[in-house]
This record gives structure tokens, C-alpha cells and sequence, in this order.
């Protein structure tokens, strides 16, 4: 039974990889066009500290504003012509955040952007035939990573190939290799793989289930023996473990990246170095003018990474144990626009002496008058104020009174 | 040291009472014990820190830590008088028993040991290192808990629109908006938080890693009473453990679904046992387990709380499988009957207000939602076909339950206890209905179909399991059966 069902698996796998040849074989054909080959050193980068090493590029960290940017010398193709971007790093360690970028020749001034897939090989190969902005004329390409750094990494060569099989199948098990780290959805979801795949790994697998269970029915029924469930079973544990390994390893290159952004740090030291970090700082910042926990303190403001649905909330979080409340919560519309902000909407209705308001971001809505003292609401409602705070990100208002209601 | 302190003396303290109705010297009772005990401890701290909080208490954690080893060293006394020792671990015997002809299988009972541990290690090891990260955990579930440690005082928080209208009272009135969700999950984050001393978003969450172990040792116990062959429990376990969307729960503490999901998976296991023999202490669980459905989660929580209440009581009355399916087809059309009638009964105002309509469906501490209709339901099906068929979060779950199903249903459904049918297919219809059937204005659909049906899967797997193994393996049922010969002499 045993070795009937280890030829039928490998029967199933055989067809599988066949399916998939054939599948490559229809998808595209090839433009005929030779292989543009870029070395590291053909790339320049313009954010972030690095070398030249050899025909490498070497990036060891990012910028003041905590940012790398590398563009390429200027490169002609037509997108329609190159269905393949293959980026090779000789060595790079799982992180998030990371994009690659293309500029065509009919709109230069757009920095067309995609999400960079992390295989487990040196080599990224991004299927970019059904990226809706690869088109027209390229003339440079891109990559920028906007998180922690916390090892450096090298850049070995950029490859824009034309449609092959080969590049093809290597595009379609990089995507199901690819890094999937911790999002705010991994809670609701977690995909496998990358975020766009052209089929996902789970269905492959459950394919190959039924096609190895068809293939020793087969053998059964030639035999003239009976169906034995138990062998269905044994298939279905077999991609059951082989998904799990997939997992596993997605976990493993998690912990590592986990491990070199936080393990030994305090949690106000991981705060700092985790993706809320600004928000942390100008929190912790915030805190050192706040006098009393006692105070009605209302948030409000654009943002400071313009997603105030996630922001206030994160916040207030951090601005515990202060009498925190996220006022734009509320109401059905977050952050009204100034013609909406009236009455209800309007942060002043609610506001006493004594309060303090808390504006994270920029926010035309608020207008402080710091000569008067001053501070008007959306136009309607007028207090005497004091600005206790002030940064980039956001300022601190304690109400003294009300004055003036338009 | 102080972790170990505040996780250990109410797993401790949970322990021993389970043990105290778990009295026989089988290492089925112990694994019982410590599963079950480890939530029934959590129920107990959060029952303290509730006292705490309702008198407004603020207490030394040394003096809280001595108070519960004092209470724990009584109760295991006292255990100890009635003679409830604890059994001898005899490993040799035990991998022996496995089957002593096919020492490979001992390999790979070693090798799918060392791959669960890989994972309890994978998904602890993010536990520990990342900050709080979820969303639901900092907007809902833990801000009172670090609002309590950091303020140094258990007082309640209240909700938005009430602190508007408390200005220039002379009380001190804190806000948050997770004022009116259910504390379960702050009260024992703050427990752990005020024995340990610090806020420290790596240990303080621990529970929610030892809660997966302490489920696996429950369903163990209650498996291996059943009389489950130990691979199919090994199966179990590993198929539960390695869903990814679990293990995130777990890596990215702070969610309360993965509490429910346990709390259900237990009760489903007691009341299981319950239906066929009988035994009060499994009755003694399924109530505790319910329990902690309820003070868990309030909407869904109450939901499954009240489920697990109905099949005990369809389980108490003997009511047959025909008339329990009878009962849900005229329920449903009865149901439909009657939101198209329309019903209002109560003052909307107050929380007795009891509503069936075409628009609305309201029923008093159960459900408030819209009612259930049936536009783009044939997208809201595709989204779910996608979770469960094409994304990862699953593993292979859904398509292997589907197969089983299919080539065992009649084995399976004569197996299944009237209770367990009652349960299985109102808690069907009932997250078809809420993924299916609900109106996704502001939460969309992919943020709701897997936390939903992960409240239900570890119950699944363990009616699946019970339901494959024939009732002569099962050693309660044996000792029944012994008793009732013993009795008729």
C-alpha cells in the first residue's frame, strides 16, 4: 500500500509541475529581446550611506530621515517588450517595508511603486507583465526601504528579461516563498506568500491531493481492489506538512527579523524602534507638559502618518495613564473636512476651561494665534489659549477660557 | 521569578480544585486538571480583580501574591487529606504502551513533539520581543489594564458621550471607548502586570502562549478518557496548533478570540463526555467553561455561552437527534416568520427591548445587529470561499473537514450525541448568518470571517475526533458500565 501511494504522490507532483510548464508555456511569449543586465555599481544611491565593492553595491544604513534610496542609471526598454525584474542581493535578511520602483518616459515625474517580494534565494524575480503602470517606455528603475535598519545589505545586479518558461516558474515560486511579516491584518488573515500571486500555494497543494488520491484509485481499481479512504488521509497530512513547513520557515525569518529589532531592548527602546516610533516620541514628549491626570485632554488632527483611524487610538494608548479621548471617533466622518466641521463635528462645542487639546499633525482646521493667544476652532468657536507644547508633528493647547462663539 | 508567581498561582490554585473532582491517579485526570485549571484559574483572578475594581482597592502584589500561596497551600492540604496524590510519570511504560513492535513510530511521535515545540518556540519567541501590536488589543481589550498599572488605581473607565457630560464633577472620571467590553482580558493582563511589577508588553502576555498549552493538555486528558487512539490525538493537536491564523493570535497576544475559541473547545469537550455518561464533574466544567464564554467576549461570547447552555439542556432532557433537527428547521422557519411579521416589544430605551424586524434584530444581553439579508451574498460567499480555499490561514482545514465529512457523514452522525448535532448546526448557521448574511458598512469582511469561525474550529476538531472513535474505547464509558454491573450485583 505504502509504495502504491509514494508513486502515486510523485505521479500527482509530476503533473503538477507539468500543469505548470504548460500553464507558463501559454501565458506569454517571449519578445525576443535580449537580457538587460545591470551591475550594483550601475545603481546610485541617492538616500542612505553605502559603498561600491567590486560590481557590488554595498547599503549600510539609511539617511537622517531614516530612508534609502537607489535609482538606477538611466536604462530604454519598452515594459511590453520586459515582463521580468529580477533584483539579486548576495545578501539581504528578511525585513518589511522594502518597494521597487520604475520612471517611464511618458510621465517622468511619477515614481511608479510595487511592494519588494523577499524569496528564500538571492534572487527576486517580480512578474511585472500584470502590473497595471508597467507600460510604455522605462528609462530608470528603483528601490527604497523606509523601516529600521538593522544590518546592512548588498546589491549584487538588476536583470529586466524578456517572457521565458523558466523566469516565469521562478517568478511564480518566489511569490509563494515570499516574506509575509506581521501586518495589522495578520490577526484577520495571513495570505502565504505574497500579497498578489498569480495562484496560491494551498490550491496547488489541494490539487495535488486530489491528483495523487485519483492516481492510487487507479492502481485500485486495476488491481481490482478496494478504495481505501485511509490513503486519501495519508495525502492530505502529507500537504498538510508541507504547508506547515512553508509556515514555519515564514516564522523563523519573522524571528529573526523580530529578534534583531528588539531582543535586549526595554519596551520603551523597542517602542522607538518599532514602525510607531514617531508616534511613540511625540507622545512621550507630549507627556513631559502634561501636568495632571486628571485633565480632559481631546486628540484630534490629521496625523502624523496620515491614518488618524489607526493613529488616535495608538495614541491614546501610549498617552495612558493621561484622561485621553480620540474625539473624531464619534462621529460618523473621521477628520471632517473644515466646510463640515460645525457644531457637533466641532471639536470646540465640547471644550472647556481647563481642557487641554492635543493636535497631532497638521491640521488647517485649528488656528492658533500665539500674538493674542488665541485659538479658533473651524471658525466657529474662539478661546483664550496657551500653546504648551510645540514640535513637527503636532502641538499642545491648554484652554484657559471661552471668549467668542461666531 | 514574579512571572512565574503570577502565572503559577492561579494555574496552581485552578489545579487543585479541578483535581478535587478529578480525584483517580491516571495521568488523563492530571492533564484534565491542568487544562482546565489554568482557565478556571484566570476566571478566579478575574473575579478578584473585578472585587478590586468595584471597590475601587488598590493592593500590595506581595500581599496578594502570599494571600493566594496560602489559599493554594490549604487547598492542596487539603487535597492531600482526601487522598488526591499525584500519579507516578512512568514515560518508559507509556511510549511502550504506544506499541512495542514499531519503534519508529516512537521516532515520530519525538519528531512531531520537537516540531511543536519548534512552533511554541517560533510563536513565543514574538511574543516575548514585539510590543503590543494588534489593533483590537490596544483600542479594546488591554487599555484598561494599562490604564489601572499605570495609574496605580482600579477604577472603572466610561464611555465617551457619559465623560462629555461629567464635566466640573468633583469624582475623578477617567474615559476610553472599550469602557463597555467585557474586562476578561485587562483584568488579567493587569493581574500579571501589578505580581510582575513592570508593564512589560513581552511577559505580561504570556498567558495567551501558556493558554494554547494548557488547551492542548485538556483536550489530551479529555481525548485519552475518550478512549482516542494517541495518533488521532497527536493528528489533533497538530492540525489545531499549526493553523497560522491561530498561531498569530498567539505570536500577536492580546485578542480575547483566542480565549473563546479555548473555552468553547473545552466546554464542546465536557459536554461531549457529559451527553453520554453522565459524570457531574464534566457537567462541573461545561458550567465552568460556559462561564467563561460569557465573561470573555460580550456579543459572540454570550452567543456561544448561551449555545453551549441550550445543548446542555437538550443533553438533560434526552431529547432525540429527529426532534432536535425538527426543531431547529421549524425554529428557522419560525425565525423568518417572524422578522417578516415584525416584532417590538419593550421600551427601546431600556436594555429589555426585544426587536425582529426586516431591519433590525435585538435580543436582550444576546445579539443587537442588523438582521440578516441576503444582498451580495454571492460575493460575501466568495470572500469566504477564498479564506478557507486559497489563503493561508487555515492550512489545509477546511478542504480535509469537508472530505471527512463527506466519506464518513453517516458514521459521524450516528456517533454524535443530540447535544453535540444541536450545537454543530446551530453554531453553523449562526456564523453563516453573522459572516454571510450581515451588512459590512464599517467593518469589511475579511476582518470578520476567520476570528468567527476560530471561535468554533478547536470545538469542531474535537467533535470530528470523538465522533470517529466507536464508544467501547472509551474508558468512562467502561467504568459506567462496570458501576451498572456492579449495581445489578
Amino acid at each position: 500500500m505504502f509504495k502504491a501511494i509514494a508513486i502515486s504522490g510523485f505521479l500527482g507532483f509530476v503533473l503538477i509541475f507539468v500543469g505548470l510548464v504548460g500553464f507558463a508555456w501559454v501565458y506569454g511569449t517571449s519578445s525576443g529581446r535580449s537580457v538587460i543586465q545591470l551591475k550594483g555599481t550601475d545603481m546610485v544611491l541617492r538616500r542612505g550611506e553605502g559603498y561600491s565593492e567590486g560590481a557590488k553595491l554595498v547599503v549600510t544604513n539609511f539617511d537622517e530621515q531614516q530612508r534609502i534610496r537607489i535609482i538606477s542609471q538611466q536604462v530604454s526598454f519598452r515594459a511590453e517588450d520586459m515582463p521580468f525584474m529580477a533584483w539579486t542581493f548576495s545578501k539581504f535578511a528578511p525585513r518589511t517595508g522594502v518597494w521597487v520602483a520604475w520612471i517611464t518616459k511618458q510621465d517622468p515625474s511619477r515614481l511608479n511603486m510595487m511592494s519588494a517580494i523577499l524569496p528564500y534565494d538571492s534572487t527576486a524575480v517580480y512578474r511585472m507583465k500584470d502590473h497595471p503602470d508597467w507600460q510604455g517606455d522605462i528609462v530608470a528603475l528603483g528601490f527604497g526601504f523606509d523601516r529600521q535598519m538593522y544590518d546592512s545589505f548588498v546589491l549584487d545586479s538588476v536583470e529586466i528579461r524578456p517572457y521565458s518558461i523558466d523566469s516565469m516558474l521562478e517568478s511564480m515560486w518566489d511569490e509563494w516563498t515570499a516574506f509575509e511579516g506581521w501586518s495589522l491584518r495578520s490577526i484577520n488573515l495571513i495570505k502565504g506568500g505574497a500579497n498578489e500571486v498569480i495562484i496560491r500555494p494551498l490550491l496547488v497543494v489541494f490539487i495535488w491531493v486530489i491528483m495523487a488520491s485519483l492516481f492510487y484509485q487507479a492502481h485500485q481499481f486495476k488491481n481490482k481492489k478496494q478504495w481505501i479512504w485511509r490513503s486519501v488521509i495519508i495525502f492530505f497530512i502529507a500537504g498538510w506538512i508541507v504547508l506547515d513547513v512553508l509556515w514555519q520557515i515564514n516564522l523563523f525569518r519573522q524571528n529573526y527579523l523580530s529578534y534583531h529589532l528588539y531582543a535586549g531592548k526595554t519596551l520603551h527602546e523597542k517602542l522607538l524602534s518599532g514602525p510607531d516610533s514617531k508616534l511613540y516620541a511625540f507622545s512621550q514628549e507630549v507627556k513631559k507638559h502634561l501636568p495632571d491626570k486628571k485633565k480632559r485632554i481631546f486628540l484630534t488632527g490629521q496625523g502624523l502618518l496620515g491614518n488618524i483611524v489607526y493613529e488616535q487610538p495608538r495614541l491614546q494608548y501610549f498617552l495612558m495613564p493621561y484622561n485621553v479621548s480620540y474625539f473624531e471617533n464619534h462621529y460618523a466622518v473621521y477628520s471632517p473636512s473644515i466646510e463640515e466641521y460645525s457644531y457637533s463635528y466641532n471639536i470646540g462645542y465640547y471644550v472647556k476651561g481647563g481642557d487641554y487639546v492635543l493636535v497631532s499633525g497638521d491640521d488647517d482646521r485649528v488656528v492658533y494665534d500665539g500674538e493674542n493667544n488665541e485659538i479658533v476652532f473651524g471658525g466657529l468657536y474662539g478661546f483664550a489659549a496657551e500653546r504648551v507644547y510645540q514640535s513637527v508633528y503636532g502641538a499642545l493647547y491648554r484652554i484657559v477660557r471661552r471668549y467668542k462663539v461666531k | 521569578m514574579y512571572i512565574i508567581a503570577a502565572i503559577g498561582l492561579p494555574w496552581w490554585f485552578g489545579y487543585v480544585l479541578t483535581r478535587c473532582v478529578y480525584k483517580e491517579k491516571v495521568i488523563e485526570n492530571v492533564l484534565v486538571s491542568i487544562g482546565y485549571g489554568y482557565f478556571l484559574g484566570w476566571l478566579v483572578v478575574s473575579l478578584l480583580v473585578f472585587g478590586m475594581s468595584f471597590f475601587s482597592l488598590t493592593l500590595n502584589h506581595l500581599f496578594i501574591c502570599l494571600m493566594f500561596l496560602l489559599l493554594n497551600i490549604f487547598i492542596s492540604l487539603y487535597g492531600y487529606k482526601k487522598k488526591i496524590t499525584p500519579v507516578r510519570w512512568r514515560l518508559k511504560s507509556f511510549c511502550v504502551s504506544i506499541d512495542e513492535k514499531y519503534k519508529f513510530k516512537i521516532i515520530i511521535l519525538l519528531l512531531v513533539g520537537f516540531w511543536l515545540a519548534l512552533r511554541f518556540f517560533s510563536i513565543g519567541l514574538e511574543l516575548i520581543l514585539q510590543p503590543l501590536y494588534p489593533w483590537d488589543a490596544y483600542t479594546s481589550w488591554l487599555p484598561k489594564a494599562r490604564f489601572w498599572y499605570l495609574s496605580n488605581q482600579v477604577v472603572p473607565l466610561i464611555n465617551y458621550w457619559d465623560w462629555i457630560g461629567s464635566y466640573g464633577m468633583p469624582k475623578e472620571i477617567y474615559v476610553h471607548d472599550s469602557a463597555g467590553e467585557r474586562s476578561f482580558a485587562s483584568y488579567i493582563t493587569f493581574w500579571t502586570a501589578l505580581i510582575v511589577g513592570d508593564w512589560d508588553e513581552g511577559s505580561i502576555l504570556l498567558p495567551w502562549l501558556l493558554a494554547a498549552m494548557a488547551y492542548v493538555s485538556g483536550f489530551v486528558g479529555q481525548s485519552m478518557i475518550y478512549g482516542v487512539s494517541r495518533w488521532l490525538i497527536l493528528l489533533s493537536i497538530l492540525s489545531v496548533l499549526s493553523l497560522p491564523i491561530l498561531d498569530s493570535h498567539i505570536a500577536l497576544p492580546g485578542y480575547v478570540d483566542l480565549w473563546l475559541s479555548f473555552f468553547v473547545g473545552l466546554g464542546v469537550a465536557s459536554l461531549y463526555h457529559w451527553s453520554i455518561h453522565r459524570k457531574p464533574r464534566q457537567l462541573i466544567l461545561v458550567l465552568l467553561m460556559i462561564i467563561g464564554c460569557y465573561l470573555v467576549k460580550s456579543e459572540s461570547g454570550s452567543i456561544w455561552a448561551f449555545l453551549l447552555l441550550v445543548a446542555l439542556a437538550v443533553s438533560f432532557f434526552n431529547v432525540s437527534r429527529v426532534v432536535v433537527l425538527w426543531f431547529l428547521l421549524t425554529s428557522c422557519v419560525g425565525f423568518v416568520v417572524l422578522v417578516f411579521i415584525g416584532v417590538d416589544i419593550g421600551d427601546p430605551v431600556s436594555s429589555y427591548h426585544f426587536v425582529m424586524n426586516e431591519k433590525l434584530l435585538k435580543i436582550p444581553y444576546l445579539f443587537n445587529s442588523n438582521t440578516p439579508s441576503f444582498d451580495k451574498v454571492v460575493d460575501k460567499a466568495i470572500v469566504v470561499i477564498r479564506h478557507f480555499f486559497l489563503y493561508a490561514s487555515w492550512n489545509m482545514m477546511w478542504p480535509f473537514m469537508m472530505i471527512l465529512i463527506t466519506i464518513k457523514f453517516n458514521a459521524i452522525y450516528k456517533q454524535m450525541p443530540a447535544a453535540i448535532v444541536f450545537f454543530l448546526l446551530t453554531s453553523v448557521f449562526i456564523i453563516i448568518s453573522y459572516v454571510l448574511l450581515v451588512d459590512y458598512v464599517s467593518v469589511p469582511i475579511d476582518t470578520v470571517v476567520n476570528r468567527a469561525f476560530l471561535h468554533v474550529v478547536p470545538s469542531y476538531v474535537c467533535i470530528l475526533l470523538f465522533s470517529f472513535v466507536s464508544l467501547h474505547e472509551c474508558s468512562e464509558h467502561r467504568a459506567s458500565l462496570k458501576s451498572v454491573k456492579q449495581f445489578l450485583g
